[in-house]
């Protein structure tokens, strides 16, 4: 034994530490502080399913990813490395389709490329380099879990560098994809087009092409345009419009970045026609970043823009019928300790719940947490996100929610 | 396994000088600079707030409290670090040719011990193993010391406390060496023990076939390299996440006994002394 001595010792501290390490991190779990949802008002029921995710740092530097739910906090590192690994539950009807079906959803990892309805799935993607690109459909049958899957030739591709999908809609054997096609660029900037293109899925054509804008990104005229779609992609988008806001930006000569908001307009496309309608925003939601939440209910299309004002929390509502705000749906739930610089509240809409997120300028309590009925405007919910309780300075540390889930 | 054992303790004895060399150089450096990093920041603090009259939340806000990050993102911490996984890169090649290049050819009564072969090859690959999770162990050691200097050094209101755990969430190099979770601890350093296999097999082909067997060693290893991140390229697109990490585990297994496999062909068959 003694002829070993070198080797026993090495192997022994080796795996003795290594171990005593991940045994006690594993059983101790981080030490990072507990936060909680605490109810003002309202029934706590609203809140049960409802996950957030966010940041918490000490001195920009120590600190983790987390989640809270109603029964607390978990960080992410006390997470196994198998729940990490897998972060599907960020995205709750991702996770669903997943799981029902399995093999057709393979591969298949965006909401906005998807579009469910009763009996089918359909998906639609572009695949290829500019002047070879194709689309690809896959159609699932629920009932006999048939899987069909077609490729068709993008019309007129020499001219697109990208494509992406941005939203599918299905009516029978109509299948619409509406894309954003970036155009081969010049010099002097950058093109970019939104089309509808219809499929049929019973004969598997390509049955229509319909552009139905261009805007430029480029920064000849000095102003920049930023279009993007409702929501965080955690969202089945099989409704009856697709829905852009676009904001325009004057840039300085040079065609800088984050200069000045110009405008900020709607763009609408109904579903069943392609018609459509472009709309600038109200002034109240002028000059800002915007978030905004689309809800279908009893035939009307509205859209919410949930907004922090020096008052509260502010929703300005715009029935997308007649393109105008809708004054009388439109509320401030007043509020004295909401942060007006923590940039746009973070929202979801489900079930005809609205979730609003807002952070607060107070020490202990973090955010507050609203939970409104769409149609009624009535708030269902209040709550704040506590912790610390004072054991940490203010100016020591950085809290933030992200995002949110509703299970 | 008698054998394999004494081999083993063999190889780590031969080893042994170079590698206190190579632990009192870490230590020497990351004690050093946690002491020399701390002592700056605390003569700044007190210039600033004896002789200019700043208050300490303000030279807070500016200057960040003093924590242990500042440290590890050194080059005192770090530079230790490279230096040892340099020398024991260095040292996968050098456990091999240093006996055929030595004063008298000993791989020749290497070769020629009672035992399999492939004892030979596991033994080394055991110490190379041992080499490097002894050096990771003297981190865990280390980190804990560091700290109790640095709180030696730098007063309460200007520091912020870090557990050896918080210190690796905060800085990502430190998690490729100490991986968030003892799944990932295998996962990584799986990895690394599967490239080792590889380059002694390759080694071995060299040692086979001189010349020629350069060439067949770099094919032999690339080979490797393609069946594991085959996945990566074909089936990226198909496979949860869960399921890559199954067939990636599968095939890291395969890899490295298929490395196994030939090196002990190439040893019993091929090796020229």
């Amino acid at each position: 034994m003694k002829k070993y001595w070198k080797l026993i010792s090495i192997a022994v501290i080796t795996v003795g530490t290594i171990g005593f390490f991940y045994i006690q991190s594993a059983l101790a779990g981080s030490n990072y502080p507990e936060f909680e949802i605490e109810t003002l008002g309202g029934n706590d029921e609203e809140v049960q399913d409802l996950v957030l995710y966010g940041n918490y740092m000490e001195g920009n530097i120590k600190g983790n990813d987390f989640q809270i739910t109603a029964e607390g906090i978990q960080y992410n590192r006390d997470l196994s490395y198998f729940d990490r690994l897998d972060r599907r539950d960020r995205f709750p009807e991702l996770k669903r389709l997943q799981q029902d079906y399995k093999s057709f959803m393979r591969g298949k990892n965006s909401l906005s490329q998807l579009a469910e309805s009763e009996t089918h799935i359909v998906y639609a993607d572009v695949t290829g380099n500019s002047g070879e690109m194709s689309f690809r459909i896959e159609v699932l049958d629920k009932e006999d879990n048939e899987q069909t899957a077609f490729t068709v030739e993008v019309p007129d591709d020499e001219k697109d560098s990208f494509i992406y999908v941005e939203q599918v809609y299905m009516d029978g054997e109509k299948v619409k994809v509406v894309t954003r096609n970036h155009v081969n660029g010049s010099m002097d900037g950058f093109t970019t087009e939104i089309h509808v293109y219809e499929f049929n899925i019973g004969d598997q054509i390509l049955t229509g092409n319909e552009m139905i804008l261009s805007y430029s990104e480029g920064s000849t005229d000095q102003t920049m345009t930023h279009v993007y779609k409702p929501g965080d992609g955690s969202k089945l988008q099989s409704d009856t419009h697709a829905i852009f806001v676009m904001e325009e930006w004057e840039t300085d000569e040079e065609g800088g970045y984050y200069s000045q908001f110009a405008e900020s307009k709607v763009i609408s496309i109904d579903m069943e026609t392609n018609e459509f309608t472009e709309f600038v925003l109200p002034d109240t939601l002028q000059g800002v970043e915007n978030t905004v939440l689309l809800e279908n209910s009893q035939g009307d299309s509205m859209l919410y823009f949930p907004k922090n004002n020096e008052h509260g929390l502010e929703i300005v509502v715009i029935d997308l019928e007649n393109e105008k705000m809708d004054e009388k749906r439109s509320f401030t739930f007043e509020r004295d300790n909401i942060n007006m610089n923590s940039g746009p509240p973070v929202t979801a809409i489900q079930d005809g719940k609205m979730y609003i997120i807002t952070q607060t300028n107070e020490e202990y309590a973090l955010s507050n947490i609203f939970v409104v009925d769409v149609q009624s405007g009535e708030l269902l919910y209040e709550g704040q996100i506590t912790g610390l309780n004072g054991n940490v300075k203010s100016m020591e540390y950085f809290f933030h929610i992200f995002d949110m889930a509703i299970r | 396994m008698n054998r394999y054992i004494k081999l083993v303790n063999f190889e780590i004895s031969r080893f042994i000088k170079l590698y206190f060399v190579l632990i009192a150089i870490t230590v020497i450096s990351q004690v050093t600079g946690t002491i020399m990093i701390s002592s700056q920041y605390v003569n700044s603090a007190s210039e600033a707030i004896y002789q200019h009259g700043v208050s300490i939340e303000q030279f807070i806000t500016e200057r960040g409290l003093m924590s242990m990050f500042q440290v590890t993102a050194s080059l005192w911490f770090l530079g230790p670090i490279a230096l040892c996984i340099a020398a024991l890169i260095f040292y996968t090649f050098f456990i091999w040719y240093r006996d055929w290049f030595a004063k008298n050819t000993f791989i020749y009564r290497l070769l020629m011990l009672p035992t399999a072969r492939i004892n030979i090859y596991l033994a080394k690959a055991t110490s190379i193993f041992l080499l490097v999770l002894g050096l990771v162990a003297l981190q865990l050691f280390l980190i804990p010391l560091l700290s109790t200097i640095l709180k030696w050094i730098v007063p309460v209101d200007l520091r912020l406390d870090m557990s050896v755990t918080e210190l690796i969430d905060s800085f990502f190099y430190l998690q490729i060496i100490l991986p968030q979770s003892f799944v990932e601890f295998l996962i990584y350093y799986g990895i690394g023990f599967m490239v080792v296999f590889i380059v002694f097999t390759a080694i071995l082909f060299e040692r086979s076939f001189r010349l020629k067997g350069i060439l067949l060693g770099g094919v032999y290893g690339i080979l490797s390299i393609a069946i594991f991140t085959m996945p990566f390229f074909i089936f990226i697109d198909y496979l949860y996440p869960i399921e890559l990490l199954a067939v990636e585990t599968v095939l890291g297994l395969i890899v490295a006994a298929m490395s196994i496999w030939v090196s002990h062909y190439l040893l019993t068959k091929k090796v020229m002394v």
